[in-house]
């Protein structure tokens, strides 16, 4: 913040820098320029922060240049109080005509237009830091879509016969414009380093790859993201290709937290995580501005990291063994929160399964299963992988609507699928019975589904191996009586689980129904159609609860399985 | 939050063996060598005790 009165005051570069090589660290990422857009180096171009009294940049880099610290230099793109104060016209204009951004009391509330005089000036900022010091690495953070209708966008907007009135067009245009600033501040840095490490931060993965030249997965699991975004990210970022990946997570509770200092079981099981997965440690701080050592917090980073170095030989370079994927061809933007995608990657988790998250990005050929969660509907390319996987004699377990048609008509692939669509499913509450071939640990009874989906019928030779069962009533107010309470009655003839060759398909969200309740039950059954298709898993456990996690990597003439059994509080702060 | 370690006994472990031929059989970092059998296209892998966190490594 401006108002800090004595920043870098206490400030010992010898000792932090000491105790950061002590923790093993070999790569440190420190403001060249903060998210309040102040410089903490000697700058021509853009403002120092007004009471730093000297080069503080400067005699870090100078200092883990020495020690043999790689150092990389954070700049924030997307927002900046500073120089929106200074340059109105560099800010972003919304709709309304409004500059400042509401709720007024956020980081964000005045954010950087890409297309503006600020883009220049950032790129020169970032070139003026290359030059001055010993830098090796750069991390871009904040590339944020925010929508703007100044006048630069909108004429570029309107060349591109993007719909400037639009908010969802403006927005793609503003993500376009994010990733261009990115490959253009990725382009000058290279000519001065061609070495340089770069992490852009924000934009889909998948329009940073040949801009990053590493990633960073950002996951505070004790605050907006939850335990849940990791494990998804930590499968599908490996998916698209061979490069670093860096697991970050905070020792605070939240953004802004200055006091807090999660335990050391929380940071370590987290980071243990990312090792599993092919990923590397990293740690995030809030440093104190007036540069007070915070030993408590070096302590404890130490103390993780001497017991994390014991077993750097069988993390290094090793890789992921997997033979299923979860299939994402939706808007990449989404794969950050879908709750369904979080659903089938817990319970394939708990299922000791190795797999990955994939989406058109990268090759399929690799699996023997793939698992179309609830809601995926298949584009021409989907449709053309999936078909050809069939063909190999590969299996396919899909639910809800995923196989449908984007239009919801059909199934894209009926023969393989070996079912027709019929329309959605009027049971509410829907439950279903499963027969003798796939019910295996279920209770003898009508199981809820806990979630809608659709009715089909089976073709030719194939099976229906679970039914659906109606309830008495649908819940309902009738004017007069709630229907809450609304038993199963009779089974049906309604297929509620299908088995074609090697194409299953339930009828219902089942991931939704797990999402929402953790049915043990739903996931039995999935587990009984999976075993069908994967008799040979390459992982088999005993006496294993479901929440230890296990994961299979590679290195040459050797194999890890890292078993992981932490559990988190069943407290507010987990999702 | 997570703040605790959970400690599991006697977990057996069956890695596919994919016509690899493993024996060097351990927990890293300490090497500590794990009894192990093979049946069935697996190898079959005694963990007597697991906290936490348990890294096993399977050697050609």
């Amino acid at each position: 913040m401006k108002a800090i009165p004595d920043v870098g005051e206490n400030f010992d570069v010898e000792t932090f820098t000491d105790r950061i090589r002590n923790c093993g660290v070999d790569y440190l990422v420190f403001h060249a320029r903060c998210n309040q857009g102040l410089a903490y180096y000697n700058t021509r171009i853009g403002t120092r922060h007004p009471s730093l009294k000297y080069d503080l940049f400067g005699k870090l880099s100078e200092a883990c240049q020495r020690k043999g610290i790689t150092l990389g230099a954070y700049f924030n793109a997307g927002i900046s109080s500073e120089e929106g104060l200074q340059h109105r016209e560099w800010t972003t204009l919304y709709f309304d005509g409004r500059s400042l951004r509401e709720p007024r009391f956020t980081p964000h509330v005045r954010t950087m237009c890409y297309n503006s005089g600020y883009r220049d000036h950032l790129i020169e900022m970032v070139k003026e830091v290359l030059h001055q010091y010993p830098v090796e690495g750069l991390m871009i953070d904040c590339l944020i879509n925010y929508p703007c209708i100044c006048p630069v966008c909108v004429q570029e907007m309107k060349k591109r016969n993007m719909d400037w009135s639009d908010l969802s067009a403006v927005t793609r245009f503003a993500e376009i414009s994010a990733v261009r600033l990115a490959k253009d501040i990725a382009e000058e840095a290279m000519k001065i380093n061609p070495d340089l490490l770069i992490s852009n931060n924000y934009p889909s993965y998948e329009e940073l790859l040949g801009i990053n030249t590493y990633f960073d997965v950002v996951s505070l699991p004790a605050s907006d993201s939850g335990y849940e975004f990791m494990p998804v990210m930590a499968r599908y970022v490996r998916t698209l290709g061979d490069f670093p990946v860096l697991n970050m997570t905070g020792r605070f509770y939240d953004w802004g937290d200055f006091g807090g200092l999660r335990p050391e079981e929380a940071i370590k099981s987290e980071l243990l995580y990312g090792l599993a997965n092919g990923m590397r440690p990293n740690i995030g701080g809030h440093f104190h501005p007036r540069g007070d050592l915070e030993n408590a917090v070096l302590d404890r980073v130490e103390r993780i990291y001497k017991e994390l170095r014991t077993m750097e030989p069988w993390f290094d370079n090793a890789k992921n063994i997997t033979e299923i994927a979860i299939v994402y061809p939706k808007k990449i933007a989404n794969i950050r929160g879908d709750r369904q995608l979080k659903s089938a990657v817990r319970m394939l988790s708990e299922l000791k399964q190795q797999f990955d998250v994939v989406t058109l990005a990268s090759d399929w050929s690799k699996y023997k299963v793939l698992i179309f969660p609830d809601d995926i509907l298949f584009d021409e390319e989907t449709t053309r992988r999936v078909k050809k996987h069939v063909n190999e004699g590969k299996a396919v377990i899909s639910t809800g609507f995923s196989g449908l048609d984007p239009e919801k008509k059909h199934f894209v692939l009926e023969q393989e699928w070996g079912i027709k669509f019929l329309g959605e499913n009027p049971f509410d509450p829907a439950y279903f019975t499963v027969g003798e071939n796939c019910n295996k640990g279920l209770p003898d009874m009508p199981l809820s589904l806990y979630s809608n989906g659709i009715e089909v019928e089976a073709s030719g030779k194939t099976r229906t191996e679970a039914r659906l069962v109606k309830p008495y009533h649908n819940r309902d107010w009738d004017g007069e009586y709630a229907f809450y309470y609304n038993p199963p009655d009779k089974v049906t003839e309604k297929p509620a689980l299908t088995i074609n060759g090697q194409v299953a398909h339930f009828s219902h969200r089942i991931f939704s129904g797990y999402y929402d309740k953790a049915s043990v039950e739903l996931r039995t059954v999935f587990s009984n159609v999976l075993g069908r298709f994967l008799a040979k898993p390459l992982v088999k456990t005993k006496n294993l609860p479901s929440f230890t996690r296990v994961f299979v990597t590679e290195q040459p003439e050797r194999r890890m399985v890292h078993l992981l059994s932490w559990k988190y509080a069943n407290d507010r702060r987990t999702h | 939050m997570i703040e605790e370690p959970i400690e599991l006994d006697n977990i057996t472990l069956s890695l596919r063996h994919d016509d690899r031929n493993f024996k060097n059989i351990y927990l890293a970092p300490k090497k500590e060598r794990l009894s192990y059998t093979l049946k069935g296209g697996y190898v079959h892998i005694n963990i007597p005790k697991s906290k936490g966190y348990s890294l096993l490594v399977i050697e050609e």
